[in-house]
């Protein structure tokens, strides 16, 4: 019995993560509008799944390549599929790994940096265009304010970006219901925070340097990504090892 | 499930049509196991195999998440390999463990077919 071999090349890259990377999309391309509805269907229902990033990327090219061959064939997608893309769906997903606490902690955890690392400059451009209607002072690159208003607009960015994630996972079934949830609390959370942030932070500034906070951020995104990534493809592969019936060393059993 | 009618001296009747997916579901793994164990393949060359064979209802979806599952169980291993058609094609090839499960497979299947053939043969021969 020879030494187990993972199946296929995995890149620490990979095909970004939830999202298409371009070769995917250049592939959607190919397909119908028909055929393309039931891919972001199928995309829908596994998103509202953990399952591993990297053995999802590898299963979503596999159905976008089914799809394109079903096409150029003459065949129709949907009867391939069975009609019932759910049932297809969940079968396909029985047989991924999930995602293990640690990949979901690191998923959080890149949103939330998306969320905060991008309102600070967004804040920035907006004074400097908007400075007559604006609180905040710029000069140069440095961005001044009171605590509070930044700490309101990076909460509603938080909030906005983690019950999207949130939203996304536990939706497939329920979706107008989970989605007016979402946005009430949000709305909810919204004005909490306005009347609060001044009133738990007072009228203390802060300065922030928006190129120093670019680079910062950058580099945490990236390692949060690059985190994400190698456990992803960790699991990947040990999941396979185990499945298969290997030891540790990659011999069988 | 299919219900269909069936004409009886007292009126008609409906009459419940074996549901033949869970007897599929048990064997259709080891005849695609079997087809790939002949060459390396891919999903549709497997569907036309097994329609070759008599398997007519079987659609690439219910081949597909199968093949997974062999792949998943490290029975068969895949390679990605460039295709006429469009994007790169998976295609499988049997593993040496899968090779024992096929053998392992076959042997139950011959046991399990021949026990059945006795007893419907018992009842054939009885009618």
């Amino acid at each position: 019995m020879g030494k187990y071999q993972p199946n296929g090349k995995k890149s620490i890259w990979g095909k970004g993560g939830r999202g298409m990377n371009k070769e995917l999309k250049s592939a959607m391309k190919q397909l119908t509008k028909e055929n393309r509805k039931i891919i972001y269907h199928m995309e829908k229902y596994f998103g509202s799944h953990y399952l591993n990033e990297v053995c999802y990327d590898e299963l979503l090219s596999d159905v976008v390549g089914m799809a394109i061959e079903c096409q150029k064939r003459g065949d129709d997608f949907s009867e391939a599929v069975g009609m019932d893309y759910e049932l297809f769906c969940h079968e396909l997903a029985l047989n991924i790994p999930k995602q293990s606490m640690v990949e979901k902690v690191f998923s959080c955890i890149t949103w939330i940096l998306y969320a905060v690392g991008i309102v600070i400059p967004c804040l920035f451009i907006y004074s400097k265009i908007f400075d007559r209607f604006t609180p905040a002072v710029c000069d140069g690159f440095l961005i001044t304010a009171s605590l509070a208003y930044f700490v309101k607009y990076t909460s509603i960015a938080t909030l906005l970006v983690f019950g999207r994630y949130f939203f996304r996972r536990s939706s497939y079934s329920v979706q107008l219901r989970s989605l007016g949830i979402y946005v009430a609390f949000f709305l909810l959370f919204a004005i909490a925070i306005d009347n609060l942030a001044y009133s738990w932070f007072g009228t203390s500034t802060i300065s922030i340097h928006i190129i120093v906070w670019f680079v910062i951020f950058a580099i945490l995104i990236t390692l949060a990504f690059l985190a994400k990534r190698f456990t992803a493809l960790g699991i990947a592969y040990s999941k396979r090892k185990k499945d298969a019936g290997f030891d540790s060393f990659g011999y069988k059993d | 499930m299919q219900w269909y009618s069936v004409l009886h001296s007292s009126g008609m009747v409906c009459v419940l049509k074996f549901d033949d997916s869970q007897l599929l579901r048990g064997t259709l793994e080891g005849c695609i196991l079997k087809i790939i164990s002949r060459e390396t393949t891919y999903g549709y060359e497997i569907q036309k195999s097994l329609k070759m064979y008599g398997f007519e209802d079987v659609a690439e979806g219910t081949i597909y998440p199968l093949l997974l599952r062999l792949e998943k169980q490290g029975h068969i291993s895949s390679q990605f390999l460039s295709s006429p058609l469009g994007p790169k094609r998976k295609y499988y090839s049997i593993t040496s463990f899968g090779i024992d499960y096929l053998q392992s497979f076959e042997k139950s299947w011959g046991n399990i077919s021949r026990t059945v053939k006795k007893v419907f043969g018992e009842k054939g021969e009885e009618e």
